[in-house]
C-alpha cells in the first residue's frame, strides 16, 4: 500500500530499492504471458510498487490497459492509489456502472473494452460468465490484489486461476500477505515467486527494538457487575452458530469500549428497524472484523430484559475506568501535545468515542478509520507530521503509513494476530525515522488479557518468523 | 465527518446529482425467466415460490412480453371458472402475455413514477438486453433507502427538543439556555434564543451536555456525561453529512441513527411512565 507519509507526489516518486527491483524484474523479463505473485509483510508498499509498475509500463508502451481485482473494501482505495501514483483513471466497475455502461453501448459491444483501465472487487467478477468477456477486453497489465484469499477450490480461485490463464492478459501480479499463499499459485510453473523479506524493509535500521509495555487498569465495581452480566448473558446462549456468533460479538465490545458496548447492544435490541432496510453490503466498515456476519440481516434473539438491565447498569456508572488509564497513559508521555503518538482499535465505534474524548481533554487528533477517504487520510497524516498529535486507528485500515510516531497505545487486543501484524505493519515500516518502537497494552487487571496477550504475541512472532 | 470510500465507487460513473433508474438497483440483479411455452400452472408455480407478481416471457435473450397475475387476471373472466384446471395444465404462459413498457438505467426517476401507477412492473432494457424488472416495491424500498437518514435524523431532533423540555420545564428551560449559551451567543453578537424550536441540534446538544445544567438531565440519560455526549457528537456529525448532501453515510451511521432513535424514545417512554405513576398517585 501507498507510503503516503513518506512517498512524494507521483510525478517524483521515489521507490525503495526492493520496491524498484521489483518494477524492473517486472517490467524487463522476456516471459510472455507474464505471471508474478508478490508476497510481502503487511506495510512493505506493495500497492505503490504496483502503481509505480504501471505507471512505468504505461511511459514505456504510451499507454496501458490496467484491471486491478481486489477485496469488495478496497476498490475505491486502488482506484484513488492508481490514479495519484499510477497516472491511470480507472473506473471502479460495479453493478450499477456496468449496467449504465450497457445502456450506453450497442449491442454485442463489450463493456469491458469502452473503458481505458478498471477496478473491480473479485465477488463482483466471480458471477458466472463474466471473466470470459472481461479476458476477452485484453489487458497489458493485471493486478489481483490479496490473492491468498482466492483459494484453489473457490470461486474466487476460480477468477484467479482465469486470469492466470489467459493469454490476452500480457503481465499479472497477485498479491499475498500470506507467504506463498495460495498455493497453487504459487507452485503453479508459470508463476514467478518474488518474497520481500522483512531485512528487505528493514535494512537501513537493523538495530530496531520493540518494547512492549503492559497498562493494567481496575474497573470499577458498577463495571464488574456489566461484566459479571454480559459474562452472565453470554454463559446462556444458546449453542447454535447464531446466539454463539452475538455472544462473542458482546463479548469483544465490552472488551474494547463501554461505547462500542453499548452502541452494539442497542443495536441488537434494534435489529427489527435494520432488517427491513435494503442498504448495500459495500457501505460496510471494513475496519469492523465482524462485518462479513451480516447482524443487520438476520433479527437475533436475545433476552430483552437482560439487554436494558445491563444498560441500566451501564448508564448509572460514570467514570470510564479504561479510558481514564489511557489518558493517564498519554498525559505522562505527553502524547497528542509534546510528541506524536497512535491509539489502535479494531473498532469504528471506540475510535469515534476515543477521539471525542481525547478532542475534549484538549489533546491534537486524527481519526482514521475504514471511512475515512484517501484525501482526509492524507490531510489527517499531514497534520500529524506538522503538529504533534494523537492518531487514533482502525487496525484494519490498509495503505496507510504511520510512521511518524513510534508510541504505539493498543486500545484492544485483536483476536487475530494478523491484525496485531499489520496494525505493527503500519507503524514499524519503511520510511520511519524511529528504532525504538514502545507498545502499549491497555488491560484489565482482573482479567486473563495478559494471558491472551502472551499468546498472540507468540503466534505473531511465529509469523513474523517467516517473513526474515 | 468522513466519506465513505465506497461513495467514490458508487459514483464514478454517474457522478451528477439525479436519481436515476440505476440507482434503484446498487447490487447484482438476477432475473428469472421463463419461455413462451412454459405452462401457466408451472410459471405460477415458480412465482409463488418466489413471491413475484410476473415474470418475463423470454426466448433466446429476446423479451416477448411477461407473464403476470394481472395478465392471467384479465384472461380468467374469458375462460370461466370451470376451465381453470385446463388452463393451468394446457395453456401455455405465451398466450397469456402483457406488454409493459420499456425504460432504461439512465432514465429519471421522476419519469417512471406516472408509469408504475399504470403498470405493476417496467422492464429495464439495454442494447445487451433486460437488465432488471422495475417494481413500485423496487422504488418504494429505494426512497426509503434514501429518506431514512432524514426521517430517523428528524425523529431524534424532536425527541431530544422533548427531553429538554420534560426534564427543565418553564423558568429552568431559561436558566439552562442561558447557562449553555449565552457566553457564545453575546460573543457573536447574538441574542440568546428563548424557544427550544428556533435552535439548532449543536444547541441542543450544548444544553444537554453543559456541565452544569448536567444534574438536570443525567437521572434520565445516565450518569455518564461523556459517553452521552459522544453520542450527540456522532449524531452532529452524522446530522452534518447527511443535511449538506456530503457523502452517503456508512453502514455504521445508519446503525448509530436507529439505535439512538430508540435510546431516545426508550427514554421518552420512561418519563412517560413516570408522568403516570405520578399522576395516579
Amino acid at each position: 500500500m501507498p507510503d503516503m507519509t513518506s512517498q512524494p507526489p507521483s510525478s517524483t516518486m521515489s521507490l525503495r530499492p526492493h520496491q524498484q527491483e521489483f518494477v524492473n524484474q517486472a517490467v524487463n523479463s522476456p516471459a510472455v504471458p507474464n505471471r508474478f505473485l508478490l508476497s510481502a509483510p503487511p506495510g512493505a508498499g506493495k500497492t505503490v510498487t504496483l502503481a509505480a509498475l504501471a505507471k512505468t509500463l504505461k511511459e514505456k508502451r504510451g499507454s496501458l490497459r490496467c484491471l486491478c481485482i481486489a477485496p469488495a473494501q478496497l476498490v475505491p482505495q486502488w482506484q484513488e492509489q492508481l490514479s495519484n501514483f499510477g497516472g491511470l483513471e480507472a473506473v471502479a466497475m460495479n453493478p450499477p456502472t456496468y449496467r449504465r455502461l450497457q445502456a450506453e453501448s450497442g449491442a454485442g459491444v463489450n463493456v469491458w473494452k469502452t473503458v481505458p483501465s478498471a477496478v473491480a472487487s473479485i465477488d463482483f467478477l466471480k458471477m458466472l460468465g463474466r471473466m470470459a468477456e472481461v479476458l476477452e477486453a485484453g489487458w497489458d497489465l493485471v493486478l489481483l490484489d490479496e490473492a491468498h484469499l482466492s483459494t484453489d477450490s473457490s470461486q474466487r480461485g476460480d477468477v484467479a486461476e482465469d486470469v492466470w490463464d489467459s493469454l490476452s492478459v500480457k503481465l499479472a501480479v497477485a498479491t499475498t500477505q500470506l507467504l506463498n499463499e495460495p498455493a497453487w499459485l504459487a507452485h503453479d510453473p508459470r508463476t514467478t515467486n518474488v518474497q520481500w523479506k522483512l531485512s528487505d524493509l528493514l535494512a537501513s535500521r537493523e538495530k530496531t527494538q520493540r518494547h512492549v509495555h503492559n497498562v493494567f487498569y481496575t474497573p470499577t465495581e458498577a463495571e464488574r457487575q456489566i461484566l459479571s452480566r454480559v459474562n452472565q448473558l453470554v454463559g446462556l446462549a444458546n449453542k447454535d452458530s447464531q446466539s454463539q456468533f452475538v455472544a462473542r460479538l458482546l463479548s469483544r465490545r465490552l472488551s474494547s469500549s463501554l461505547y462500542a458496548f453499548e452502541q452494539t447492544l442497542r443495536q441488537l435490541l434494534t435489529n427489527e428497524i435494520l432488517a427491513v432496510v435494503d442498504l448495500p453490503d459495500w457501505t460496510q466498515d471494513d475496519a469492523e472484523d465482524e462485518a462479513d456476519d451480516p447482524v443487520h440481516k438476520n433479527p437475533l434473539n436475545i433476552d430483552r430484559n437482560a439487554g436494558e438491565q445491563i444498560i441500566g447498569l451501564l448508564e448509572a456508572e460514570p467514570q470510564d475506568s479504561k479510558w481514564e488509564c489511557c489518558f493517564q497513559l498519554l498525559n505522562r508521555l505527553g502524547i497528542g501535545t509534546a510528541i506524536s503518538g497512535i491509539i489502535f482499535t479494531d473498532y469504528a465505534d471506540t475510535a469515534e468515542y476515543l477521539s471525542f474524548l481525547a478532542k475534549n481533554r484538549g489533546l491534537n487528533i486524527v481519526l482514521i478509520t475504514g471511512t475515512t477517504s484517501y484525501e482526509e487520510r492524507r490531510s489527517g497524516l499531514d497534520k500529524a507530521r506538522e503538529t504533534k498529535s494523537l492518531l487514533i486507528a482502525t487496525g484494519a485500515v490498509e495503505g496507510v503509513n504511520y510512521s511518524c510516531t513510534n508510541q504505539i497505545i493498543h486500545y484492544d487486543i485483536p483476536r487475530n494476530p494478523r491484525t496485531l501484524e499489520q496494525r505493527i505493519g503500519r507503524v514499524e515500516r519503511v520510511g520511519n525515522q524511529f528504532h525504538i518502537f514502545d507498545h502499549y497494552y491497555i488491560l484489565n487487571d482482573e482479567s486473563a488479557a495478559d494471558k491472551v496477550l502472551t499468546e498472540l504475541m507468540v503466534k505473531m512472532q511465529a509469523i513474523e518468523q517467516a517473513w526474515k | 465527518m468522513e466519506k465513505n470510500l465506497a461513495q467514490t465507487a458508487a459514483t464514478n460513473m454517474n457522478d451528477n446529482p439525479f436519481h436515476d433508474v440505476g440507482s434503484v438497483f446498487p447490487g447484482e440483479v438476477s432475473i428469472v425467466s421463463v419461455t413462451p411455452q412454459t405452462r401457466v400452472g408451472d410459471a405460477l408455480k415458480m412465482m409463488l415460490e418466489k413471491r413475484f407478481s410476473q415474470i418475463p416471457v423470454m426466448e433466446n435473450g429476446e423479451v416477448h412480453g411477461v407473464f403476470s397475475l394481472w395478465s392471467l387476471a384479465q384472461h380468467l373472466p374469458i375462460s370461466g371458472a370451470s376451465k381453470v384446471q385446463n388452463l393451468l395444465e394446457d395453456m401455455e404462459v405465451g398466450e397469456l402475455m402483457e406488454q409493459l413498457p420499456k425504460v432504461t438505467v439512465k432514465d429519471s426517476i421522476h419519469s417512471i413514477l406516472n408509469q408504475l401507477e399504470r403498470h405493476e412492473a417496467l422492464l429495464v432494457d439495454s442494447p445487451h438486453g433486460l437488465q432488471a424488472i422495475a417494481t413500485s416495491s423496487d422504488v418504494l424500498r429505494y426512497f426509503y433507502r434514501v429518506a431514512r437518514p432524514f426521517i430517523l435524523l428528524q425523529e431524534i431532533e424532536l425527541a431530544l427538543r422533548n427531553l429538554i423540555e420534560i426534564c427543565a420545564p418553564g423558568e429552568k428551560l431559561i436558566e439552562c439556555i442561558n447557562r449553555a449559551l449565552a457566553k457564545s451567543c453575546q460573543a457573536r453578537g447574538w441574542t440568546v434564543p428563548t424557544d427550544l424550536k428556533e435552535m439548532s441540534f449543536e444547541d441542543y446538544r450544548t444544553i444537554l451536555t453543559c456541565t452544569t445544567n448536567w444534574p438536570l438531565f443525567e437521572g434520565l440519560l445516565g450518569h455518564n456525561r461523556d459517553l452521552v455526549s459522544a453520542k450527540l457528537e456522532r449524531l452532529r456529525e452524522i446530522r452534518n453529512a447527511v443535511f449538506h448532501f456530503r457523502t452517503d453515510i456508512s453502514l455504521l451511521d445508519h446503525q448509530t441513527l436507529a439505535t439512538s432513535r430508540e435510546w431516545l424514545l426508550g427514554k421518552l417512554k420512561r418519563t412517560a411512565n413516570i408522568g403516570k405513576e405520578q399522576s395516579h398517585a
